[in-house]
């Protein structure tokens, strides 16, 4: 169901090299070089403290590293503003549930819109009344099944939407690569199917690149088309699911968790 | 605005020129007058913001509260002759009247913005300011009211052949007392240790089975009590009047903003440079004396905004 | 039309008619109320809707006040300035200048530290206005001579209480009519999203150090506009507008009339100035009655008059048309 064929464009479109986070003693990521390329879906695993958060951070410039460098096609983007990365493309979900909780999930997806479409500068049109900003806000909330929730307060939908939304507001942006925190945590595995498809199919659809941090190892090996074990900071192993899997250290590092 | 050093005129008998060591010394002194007066109530602002999250804005009304009920108490000890002793006794008792205040006030009032967003207490206690200094002209009138009767008891001592009032080493030896009872308060006590405790961390406080209720109120008696005591030891030494309370509170927060909000020793490190600089700087340029406290306010909002002491912003608070 | 346009069309009518009913005193008044309305709805842009409050906003009614008395003073000579359109678009520039160097420092910071920081701003200018005698005025201030309205001089009396007011309530309408649209923008969308959540907000590229400090301009340029206003009917400025007192007054304002409403810095103003005229007919001991009722909406009313309001239309409109059927 994720694996994709060979013959996808291999270009690399995120790079790390050498990066590096202390919190005090403790090395979260340490001498990190991952390699992302274009169109794939790559999981990053690992047990709790690993790193996984840490990177992400590091990566979207929520966090800055104490040594080396981040590139997003080919540039150094390692000290750029959240906002101005966010606009280049490069986008992130968070863990903990990240919205604007006291708007409505219609105008939650109008402000990432409007982000997008270079809007927010304009300050004497009238966003209700604007046609493009209307129409995409409408087809994100169909694309991710959030149509019927539009007009209710971002605070008062059930938690598995919450965590849709959230990674809906990051598609808002036509983003060229997304990274995903944990997407289905604190979601019902009643729900975690239903949730981690409608994100799926958004990525396949829409031609994006994704990283993400899952702990759920079903989700991990049903939809990557690469895995990245992590441990202590650095990367225990790479590669195809099915061969991940099967790596003795990884067993013992990251399943045993289980 | 009555300052403070009106009332001592015998110290503007400089000439211009050269500072020599006698005046360099009284200077000194007269910054760590107004330093100890910033400190006194800065402390107490530190303790309510570091471990209960509240900025209490009407502090300043509590230090002019301690100046007034003590101007009181004197007054009427004046009146029914009582012995020089009695009239010490006043200060102490004063700030206790404060700080006893505040067992009304934390349960009616502060209880219920701990759980509030920080703003809320911005508000609150903005409000309860504009209060306390209205009902403190509404008791005593608008006039200022002068209880120097120890400061004259204690006259005067010489320092390099100048006059320097002796009654001011009360309150250093008040401010110091006060800074080193403190530190070994919160370092070598159990409550010392719990209130640091709770000051990183109030869900862990009461999760060791604290009675956070009653801890809450102690601290809240404590910063109104030392509060009540700057006002109290000042107040011989200069008087009580109406907006005496904002003058201290405004100088306070540009205090804690350099020192590091929260931060006992920035606190104390901040009030002393302040104090010292503002000292030396009314000495050369009398008009600007409060623009040199805002030209450090400024620079360190551009260069260090934490303060000296504070901790590092969060995401959030940025 | 919809129902708010229409209670906004008969309050347009009803504030057009009203010097010719009600007294000379209370068109004075009321010209006084519209300039401190002018204030507050630009505070609320940065307080109700980008979520920074702000200590010191009495700076800028104070900058405008000031710089209005500033441009007519007699040791200009030849120079002074009377023309009210000019002086407002100097105020403008000034206040766009202050509040762009003033903010470009404080806006890096939120919540308790921003509110402390413009503290320090205004208790500096205060202070400022205070010692600095020989351009000030020092604790006297300065007089506020009558400017001209397009060109034409009016006596003392029909300027104050007559024809300033219109000219008042004209800025008062422009100006609500710019912010009103400001508010339905995708800018005044950002804004809240920003005032939501500032950390999400800057992940879905929105800058939001830059729009902070856009939102805070606007408010000081309305609150210098609103100051400017205020200090030809005053007829003199002193320290006190800029007054820590003075600090606190806008943001009870919007309080009191809910900051989440675009109406609610309106009424708040209203309803503040003019309780705070009548009790002090009674007493000088205003801020004890005021200290009493910001607390109680604090705890108890946070979302204030028109937060009140807006929630108790829905449920009249629910009983009124289930009555109809």
């Amino acid at each position: 169901m994720g694996i994709k064929s060979d013959t996808k464009n291999q270009k690399t479109i995120l790079r790390t090299e050498g990066l590096r986070k202390y919190f005090g003693e403790v090395h979260a990521v340490d001498n990190l070089d991952l390699r992302v390329n274009h169109g794939e879906i790559l999981s990053i695993i690992g047990p709790n403290g690993s790193g996984k958060t840490t990177l992400l951070n590091l990566i979207s410039n929520m966090v800055e590293p104490d040594e080396g460098k981040v590139f997003f096609y080919g540039k150094d983007v390692t000290k750029w503003a959240p906002s101005k990365l966010a606009r280049m493309g490069l986008v992130r979900s968070f863990q903990i549930v990240n919205l604007f909780d006291g708007m409505s999930v219609l105008d939650n997806m109008k402000a990432s819109v409007i982000s997008k479409l270079g809007k927010t500068n304009k300050p004497f049109i009238k966003v209700d009344k604007d046609k493009e900003v209307m129409e995409r806000s409408q087809q994100l909330l169909e694309l991710f099944k959030l149509s019927d929730k539009a007009d209710s307060t971002a605070r008062d939908i059930p938690h598995g939407d919450r965590k849709v939304l959230d990674v809906a507001l990051c598609f808002a942006l036509d983003p060229k690569l997304i990274l995903l925190d944990e997407p289905t945590s604190g979601v019902g595995t009643s729900e975690k199917t239903q949730v981690i498809q409608r994100i799926e199919e958004a990525v396949r659809k829409g031609d994006v690149t994704a990283v993400i941090v899952e702990h759920d190892m079903d989700v991990v090996f049903s939809y990557s088309d690469k895995v990245v074990a992590m441990h202590r900071g650095k990367i225990l192993a790479e590669g195809k699911p099915k061969d991940v899997k099967k790596n003795e250290e990884v067993i013992k590092v990251i399943m045993g968790e289980l | 605005m009555v300052k403070r050093t009106q009332k001592l005129p015998f110290l503007f008998c400089f000439s211009d020129e050269l500072m020599d060591s006698a005046t360099f010394v009284i200077i000194f002194l007269n910054g760590l007058y107004y330093a100890f007066a910033l400190f006194l109530i800065t402390i107490g602002l530190n303790i309510l913001y570091g471990i209960l999250r509240v900025l209490n804005i009407a502090h300043g009304g509590f230090y002019a509260m301690g100046a007034f009920i003590t101007w009181f108490l004197m007054n009427a000890a004046e009146q029914a002759g009582a012995p020089i002793y009695l009239v010490w006794l006043c200060i102490p008792v004063g700030a206790l009247l404060v700080a006893l205040v505040s067992i009304t006030l934390e349960p009616i009032l502060f209880k219920r913005l701990y759980k509030l967003p920080e703003e809320y207490s911005l508000l609150a206690t903005f409000a309860l300011m504009l209060m306390l200094d209205d009902v403190l002209r509404m008791v005593f009138g608008g006039d200022p009211l002068s209880a120097n009767q120890l400061f004259n008891y204690m006259g005067t001592i010489s320092i390099l052949g100048k006059t320097y009032p002796a009654y001011n080493f009360v309150i250093y030896a008040c401010a110091l007392i006060l800074a080193l009872g403190l530190w070994a308060f919160l370092y070598r006590t159990n409550m010392g240790r719990i209130l640091r405790g709770a000051a990183q961390d109030s869900s862990m406080a009461s999760a060791l089975g604290v009675n956070t209720s009653i801890l809450y109120t102690q601290v809240f008696f404590l910063a109104f009590f030392i509060a009540g005591l700057g006002g109290a030891v000042y107040l011989p030494a200069t008087s009580a009047y109406s907006g005496m309370g904002f003058e201290a509170i405004v100088l306070s927060f540009v205090v804690m903003i350099i020192g590091g909000l929260g931060s006992l020793r920035g606190a104390l490190v901040a009030s002393l440079i302040i104090g010292l600089v503002r000292g030396f700087g009314i000495y050369y340029v009398p008009r600007l004396e409060l623009a040199f406290v805002f030209i450090i306010l400024i620079v360190t909002l551009i260069f260090r905004p934490r303060g000296l002491f504070g901790r590092k912003f969060t995401r959030e608070e940025k | 039309m919809k129902p708010y346009q229409i209670v906004a069309l008969i309050g347009l009518v009803i504030a057009c008619l009203l010097p010719f009913i009600i007294s000379k005193y209370y068109t004075f008044i009321l010209a006084v109320t519209f300039c401190f309305a002018i204030y507050a709805l630009g505070y609320n842009i940065l307080f109700g809707r980008t979520g920074l409050l702000s200590f010191g906003h009495a700076l800028y009614l104070g900058l405008g006040a000031y710089t209005v008395a500033f441009l007519m003073r007699p040791s200009l000579g030849a120079y002074r300035i009377f023309s009210m359109e000019l002086i407002l678009l100097i105020v403008i520039a000034v206040s766009l200048l202050v509040g762009l160097m003033l903010g470009a420092i404080c806006v890096r910071y939120t919540r308790i530290f921003f509110g402390l920081i413009n503290l320090g701003f205004v208790s500096l200018w205060y202070s400022l206005l205070y010692k600095l005698r020989d351009y000030t005025g020092g604790s006297d201030g300065l007089p506020v001579y009558m400017p001209t309205l397009f060109g034409i001089e009016f006596g003392y009396e029909t300027f104050r209480t007559f024809v300033f007011y219109y000219y008042v309530l004209g800025i008062f309408l422009l100006a609500a009519f710019i912010m009103w649209r400001i508010y339905e923008s995708p800018f005044g969308l950002a804004l809240k999203a920003i005032r939501e959540n500032g950390v999400r907000a800057e992940f879905i590229g929105i800058p939001i150090g830059r729009y902070r400090l856009a939102a805070y301009v606007i408010s000081a340029i309305y609150g210098a506009i609103g100051g400017a206003l205020w200090a030809p009917l005053s007829g003199q400025v002193s320290p006190d507008i800029s007054s820590w007192l003075s600090s606190g007054d806008v943001v009870f304002m919007n309080i009191l009339g809910g900051m989440h409403t675009f109406a609610g810095p309106i009424v708040g103003a209203f309803v503040f100035y003019n309780l705070k005229v009548q009790v002090m007919h009674f007493t000088t001991y205003w801020s004890i009655i005021l200290g009493g009722i910001v607390i109680f909406f604090v705890i108890i009313f946070p979302g204030g008059i028109m937060g009140w309001v807006s929630r108790a239309i829905p449920k009249i409109r629910k009983r009124f048309y289930a009555q109809k059927d």
